[in-house]
């Protein structure tokens, strides 16, 4: 690949971004804000007995226990970051192949030397790749503010913070576990991905409709005809928490290695071609 | 002069409704060809299969390439303007500048800003900001500024207001057009065309009804503007269209010599759009 067809591929990315700035950046960066004044309002209603012995406590803890030890608990903790990470990711792919052709930029996108295929792996490894990256970086931003605020606040009531530089490694243990986490979460949910996009690129209008309305049909039609639920049971497993929450790096590569992961690549990897198709044969 | 679109046999129908009935379509190199049809001709469809976004049967050679196959290939050497409404409308001018630049390899941005130096289009607001009229000249700019053998129009000038489409097409002459570049436009707007054309191609009903250059046209058409005296002589020749000009009868002719009508009364080439309704309409009359 030469450093041109990079650079195109840079700017598909740019452009992601661009379109995209709100559920990228927007949504992590209001909730990491909505969380420091939620927690900054609940710390000043402590006393401050309570809140010395809170950071006595938070301190001890953290001093003591190894940064990959405490970092899987921060990352319960960054549980909301996760959940709008994958709303927004499914209003993304839903959006993905359907809101060009809505407005007709398409015509404008596909006048320029872009292929349909280059365009539909933008959009995989935006919500892979870069997506993730704004929201660890919003979750960053919340974790070195709500520190500083403790610190400060810490030193005005004297209390033992040396456990604070630990909770420095295990913030940045966390953020990266949840990177990993994220991205991997959504190659763990590419079937999902693949369908969201394959009807993105097929519905006229209404593609969320499509796409919950078609998996309930098929899932009907297989129950009545076969009087099986594998498609449903096939779908409830990769949901499954225990399949589905990794909290420590070994669990993820476990989980990138796994064949179940493989088979996911390759349903997923099918209705990502039918969306290129939908997206090469939209008029 | 060899073509630098080739097309054989396009077929398109859409349920029951026939957009292309098998047609065959040559645009010479170099030429600026119009497009001419009501609306619902097949114009836009015909344009949309040249250029990979449409679905169609046929042979298809559009420099080279058959852009059903690659049309990201073909759209380094062809670029493509359709409705003003196309721009993505969350983008800022200078965005859009900025991702051409990346993703083309024939554009050339400082081209593109000399362009717009000379429009009130400021680079920092988004595109819904911008006019119509303005939309329409950021677009021109981006594609005056990319190298390549042919420029496909598909009604850029609709909804602009008589300045912004005058100055789309004297741009387009003036700062665009050097001879070895390939224009199709398409339009139903036919006056505000015929000027700049070298080609004419009529469509209806998904049919080509013509397909010359202009040269042809003067030699195969006439209009004459029949003396009271000579109307029996005027229809037995079957002319294609009659009208009322004047408290005259004017006939359009095809392929009568025109040494012959000269007897008839004042001869002159038809223009684009009385040749376009003689075509349309057949011999229907039509008061003026």
């Amino acid at each position: 690949m030469n450093q041109f067809r990079v650079l195109q591929f840079f700017a598909l990315l740019r452009k992601e971004f661009w379109e995209n700035r709100n559920l990228m950046i927007g949504a992590p960066a209001v909730l990491a804000i909505v969380l420091f004044v939620v927690n900054f309002l609940v710390a000043s209603q402590l006393s401050d007995e309570q809140l010395s012995t809170v950071l006595g406590y938070v301190g001890e803890w953290f001093d003591v226990q190894n940064p990959f030890y405490t970092a899987p608990v921060l990352t319960l903790l960054s549980l909301p970051f996760v959940v709008v990470y994958f709303f927004c990711s499914v209003i993304y792919l839903l959006n993905a192949l359907y809101h060009d052709r809505k407005d007709m930029s398409i015509l404008f996108w596909q006048s320029m030397p872009i292929s349909n295929l280059q365009t539909v792996i933008s959009k995989i490894v935006t919500i892979v790749i870069v997506s993730p990256l704004f929201t660890v970086a919003a979750m960053a931003v919340l974790y070195s503010l709500s520190i500083f605020y403790l610190t400060v606040v810490g030193y005005g009531l004297g209390s033992q913070l040396s456990g604070f530089s630990y909770m420095l490694a295990a913030m940045a243990v966390n953020l990266s576990l949840i990177y990993f986490f994220l991205a991997t979460s959504v190659l763990w949910l590419l079937p999902l991905a693949g369908w969201l996009l394959l009807f993105s690129g097929f519905a006229r209008r209404a593609p969320m409709l499509w796409a919950i309305g078609v998996y309930f049909l098929l899932g009907f039609f297989e129950e009545f005809i076969f009087n099986t639920r594998f498609l449903s049971n096939w779908a409830q497993t990769r949901f499954d928490p225990d399949n589905f929450i990794i909290v420590d790096f070994s669990g993820i590569f476990d989980r990138l290695l796994s064949y179940d992961m493989f088979i996911g690549w390759v349903v997923g990897a099918l209705l990502i071609t039918g969306s290129v198709y939908m997206r090469r044969h939209a008029e | 002069m060899t073509n630098i679109v080739e097309a054989r046999s396009l077929f398109k129908s859409y349920g029951g409704f026939v957009a292309l009935d098998n047609i065959d379509l040559c645009i010479p190199q170099g030429a600026i060809s119009g497009l001419i049809g009501p609306n619902g001709a097949g114009k836009t469809t015909a344009l949309k299969s040249l250029i990979g976004l449409c679905d169609v049967e046929g042979d298809i050679n559009v420099a080279g390439r058959d852009p059903r196959v690659a049309r990201h290939k073909l759209m380094e050497d062809v670029c493509f303007i359709a409705d003003v409404g196309i721009l993505p409308k969350w983008l800022k001018v200078s965005q859009v500048l900025e991702y051409v630049e990346a993703v083309h390899p024939q554009f050339d941005r400082s081209k593109a800003e000399r362009f717009l130096s000379t429009t009130e289009i400021p680079s920092n607001k988004r595109i819904k900001n911008l006019s119509k009229g303005m939309v329409t000249q950021l677009h021109l700019a981006i594609v005056m500024a990319i190298e390549v053998s042919l420029l496909v129009l598909d009604e850029p000038t609709l909804g602009l207001d008589i300045i912004y489409r005058k100055e789309f097409y004297d741009r387009l002459l003036n700062d665009y057009y050097d001879g070895n570049r390939t224009i199709l436009i398409s339009t139903h707007q036919v006056e505000e065309i015929e000027t700049l054309l070298s080609h004419l191609i009529f469509i209806d009903k998904g049919k080509i009804v013509l397909n010359a250059n202009m040269a042809e046209i003067a030699d195969i058409y006439a209009e004459v503007l029949v003396d009271s005296d000579k109307i029996a002589q005027a229809d037995a020749l079957k002319p294609i269209h009659i009208r009322n000009l004047l408290g005259k009868k004017s006939y359009t002719f095809e392929s009568v010599p025109r040494a012959y009508l000269e007897s008839l009364g004042d001869v002159h080439t038809p223009s684009v759009a009385d040749l376009f309704v003689a075509k349309m309409r057949g011999q229907r009359n039509e008061s003026v």
